[in-house]
């Protein structure tokens, strides 16, 4: 089939979808089914005869196209036609221009920590940013780091480390890359005082869908910028990021327990309008059992919050809530086996968030590797699903506890994590069409719903349907999603509306003639 | 084999030397298993099978568990079996020594400091001082550098050369080994024994350690450091906090290795430069202070610092 003058290419089955972020937009399939249609390989033959020629090296073996076959989320499997493994700006600009040319689809993956497909490659080329994984120059005095896209946000804090310095805000999950974070938003339990991850970015080097490499920051190529920050992989490809970073400082941590979703969300929400905190985030064990984090960056800071403000939040120590569930449970013997999870749950998981060799003198030296770490060994499976709702705050608690009943619908066990993402006025264009909503002042609300999977075995109907549901909550209550790309892309049009959808599909249709560069993330 | 386990989570990429010079996920455990899973040849992963340094770091950081240290030697020796890096094979098996028939030891205590140490006469003198302050400890013969090489390789050894290896260490009641692979191979072979790492042994002597300033990068054996990284990780942390030295520690609390002696002096894949620059970032530090001859000798090689063995903090062997 010949592609070549046509503005979007074609589906097997005929004619080009009218509209790709439509409901049922994976071309051709239905919204409960999941993986959008493979590309089909037309002129692969000649596009990988023109790389050799460019001296790009593809890899076509299957061991080596497998290694690459699902992402974190172990949901959407899809094989490329070839690898490629990034090295430099240059190289990729020349593979995108020869995909242009032949209309090649090109999918880019970091870490590979999307959950819903956006770093599979259904055919053509995936093209592995890790790759380009070095820290280019650390500026202790101007307080800046210059990194390559497809670093891993831990080796980035490895290497600032060594010179006392940290990075401003990263996801827990230390196995993303920069490119990646900056791409989708990033939120961290700092997010509420610092903004999202992408908020750091002060420039970046960027290889456009047709090639060009262009170094672009609000001031120069500020469109362009605008578009990559928060982009989703739609307009360019981060091959290097300047980012604003911090002198290092170990972690204060307090929690407190709640047993009413309610009152702990109220609770974060007014703690961060406070500012008082340096970090703060919620951690539930279904709404059992529910976790406030609140940290400090400093004893002064820690101090005055215990002073002033602990006697306004409704959670309980430790002890004391321990004292409350278990009366709660004696009540309900028949719940037995949940309090037992609980107990159980507590057991394996609290020691993980304080091991003695990242803590000293009651403080957390290493938060990167802690929460890291046991994101991977109690929230990490085979299968992960973690349909999200981003809201203002005024719809906050109407999302959270509307998720938390949809989530108990479907699973005994889940967990739900919110944050508050301070925005920043000066970036609200590169919020567009991307997980902090429109209407949100001040600060976003973000939460996670995520069942605990475990080794059961689960339909993808069944987790298809949950993530609907939550997502159905998101449109009725007129939210965002910070994973709306993938297979939850037929969400976008009708979470933020047709004018913002159409104005960026326009201006992808422009700035990525043949429509390859991560093909089916969004458009 | 447990590689049909990985999900491909890259935690393993983290603290792997291989995957860090090589920056492609091929040269990294997730990279060999995930290509497994999809029916790689071994000649196809021979290339990063034989890069791996069997630090063991790895094996901390798999979520699922997987032995990934343990795999990859298997996988070796399945490579061989089938053709893989003859020439390797055959230089290795040149080097494995013919058995000897060497008397048991008359000692409860004995060292095997593997050659580097030993060519390195006045260190291995305060060594051996300092560890026989309880019982006298005595030097092992044969220090089954070639058998350390071979299990490392994932050569096969021969029972007879295995028997002339063990059989003078029957008898003690105490090995001090400075070898993390042997080490291992130690504790499975002979039960009974106590086996302990060298280069933790005498990190755990305060003469020595009370030496130790905020000026120095204090470098770690990796392989026995992960071996038994409960026990160690607490040990050197506090090491860490009361004499206030750096040490090759990474962020995620695991040690990063030289790749210097072993199977990468005699087939090198990884840059022991690059790692040495790696362990010095950021570190603006006076000495450098070695448990493990080898890993002295890669640091030396740097020429920025003096590099002492942790025995050389000691002046005098009669100090002791």
């Amino acid at each position: 089939m010949n592609n070549q003058n046509s503005t979007y290419p074609r589906s097997t089955h005929g004619a080009p979808p009218p509209c790709p972020v439509a409901a049922d937009a994976l071309q051709g399939i239905p919204r409960q089914q999941t993986n959008p249609e493979r590309w089909q390989g037309e002129q692969w033959a000649s596009f990988v005869s023109a790389l050799q020629q460019a001296g790009v090296e593809l890899r076509s073996a299957q061991h080596n196209t497998g290694t690459y076959v699902t992402d974190a989320g172990g949901l959407a499997y899809g094989m490329p036609h070839g690898v490629v493994i990034a090295r430099n700006a240059p190289q990729i600009a020349a593979l995108m221009q020869l995909a242009q040319q032949y209309r090649v689809p090109v999918t880019t993956r970091g870490g590979g920590l999307t959950t819903e497909g956006e770093s599979v490659a259904f055919g053509g080329v995936l093209l592995d940013m890790t790759g380009m994984s070095r820290v280019r120059h650390i500026d202790k005095a101007a307080l800046t780091v210059r990194t390559e896209g497809g670093i891993f946000w831990h080796l980035l804090a490895e290497s600032l480390r060594r010179e006392g310095l940290d990075y401003l805000s990263a996801p827990l999950n230390l196995t993303s890359s920069v490119g990646g974070t900056l791409g989708v938003g990033g939120i961290d339990v700092n997010s509420s005082k610092h903004g999202c991850s992408a908020d750091q970015a002060l420039a970046l080097q960027v290889v456009t869908p047709t090639g060009e490499i262009v170094e672009c920051s609000d001031e120069e190529n500020a469109e362009l910028f605008q578009r990559v920050i928060l982009g989703y992989g739609q307009f360019g490809i981060i091959t290097e990021a300047t980012l604003r970073v911090r002198p290092y400082t170990p972690l204060r941590m307090h929690y407190f327990y709640y047993g009413s979703l309610r009152d702990a969300v109220e609770d974060l929400m007014r703690i961060d309008r406070t500012q008082t905190c340096d970090y703060s985030g919620i951690l539930t064990m279904m709404d059992k059992a529910i976790t406030l984090l609140v940290a400090f960056d400093s004893d002064e800071r820690e101090a005055a919050f215990l002073k002033h403000q602990r006697k306004t939040l409704r959670g309980y120590g430790e002890l004391p809530f321990a004292i409350r569930t278990a009366a709660y449970y004696a009540l309900r013997p028949w719940r037995l086996k949940e309090a037992l999870y609980l107990y159980q749950r507590k057991r394996e998981l609290f020691p993980d968030l304080q091991p003695a060799h990242h803590m000293q003198g009651g403080e957390m030296i290493d938060r990167t590797v802690v929460f890291s770490r046991a994101v991977w060994k109690h929230w990490g499976g085979r299968q992960m699903v973690i349909p999200d709702i981003a809201s203002s705050a005024d719809k906050f608690v109407a999302s959270v506890e509307r998720g938390n009943a949809v989530c108990k619908k479907y699973f005994p066990h889940y967990t739900l994590y919110c944050v508050g993402i301070k925005l920043r006025a000066e970036h609200q264009a590169h919020y567009e069409l991307s997980c902090i909503p429109p209407d949100a002042e001040g600060w976003a609300y973000g939460c996670e719903f995520e069942p605990m999977l475990g080794d059961t075995h689960h339909s993808r109907d069944q987790l298809q349907s949950f993530k609907n549901e939550i997502y159905d909550i998101g449109v009725d209550l007129g939210t965002s999603y910070y994973r709306f790309g993938g297979m939850m892309k037929g969400y976008i049009r009708r979470a933020l509306g047709d004018e913002v959808v159409d104005k960026h599909l326009e201006m992808k249709r422009q700035a990525d003639p043949a429509m390859i560069l991560n093909r089916n993330v969004i458009f | 084999m447990s590689h049909t386990k990985c999900h491909g989570c890259s935690l393993c990429l983290l603290s792997c030397p291989m995957w860090r010079q090589e920056r492609d996920v091929q040269y990294s455990p997730q990279g060999i298993f995930k290509a497994l899973q999809h029916n790689a040849a071994l000649s196809e992963i021979t290339p990063a099978l034989f890069s791996c340094l069997l630090c063991g770091a790895c094996d901390l950081l798999c979520p699922e568990q997987i032995d990934i240290t343990g795999t990859i030697k298997t996988l070796r020796r399945a490579a061989f079996s089938s053709g893989e890096h003859r020439a390797l094979k055959k230089e290795i098996e040149s080097q494995l020594k013919r058995p000897t028939t060497e008397a048991k030891a008359e000692a409860n205590t004995i060292i095997i400091p593997g050659g580097a140490l030993r060519s390195m006469p006045a260190t291995l003198t305060k060594v051996q001082a300092l560890l026989s302050r309880e019982a006298r400890a005595v030097l092992a013969k044969d220090d089954g550098d070639d058998i350390a090489l071979a299990l490392e390789a994932g050569v096969e050894i021969s029972e007879h050369r295995r028997h002339s290896f063990l059989e003078p260490l029957q008898g003690a009641k105490r090995l001090y080994v400075s070898n993390g692979l042997l080490l291992q191979a130690l504790r499975k072979w002979l039960p009974a024994t106590a086996l302990c790492a060298l280069g933790y042994s005498l990190s755990q002597l305060s003469e020595l350690t009370t030496k130790l300033t905020s000026d120095d990068l204090y470098l770690i054996e990796a392989r026995a450091f992960h071996l038994d990284h409960q026990q160690t990780i607490t040990h050197y942390d506090q090491l860490r906090h009361q004499q206030g030295c750096r040490t090759n520690l990474d962020l995620q609390r695991n040690a990063i290795p030289t790749a210097a002696g072993g199977l990468n002096t005699l087939h090198p894949t990884i840059d022991s430069h690059a790692q040495g620059r790696w362990i010095l970032n950021g570190h603006r530090v006076a000495r450098i202070i070695v448990e493990c001859a080898e890993d002295g000798q890669a640091m030396a090689q740097l020429n920025e610092q003096p590099v002492l063995h942790i025995a050389d903090l000691m002046e005098h062997a009669n100090d002791v």
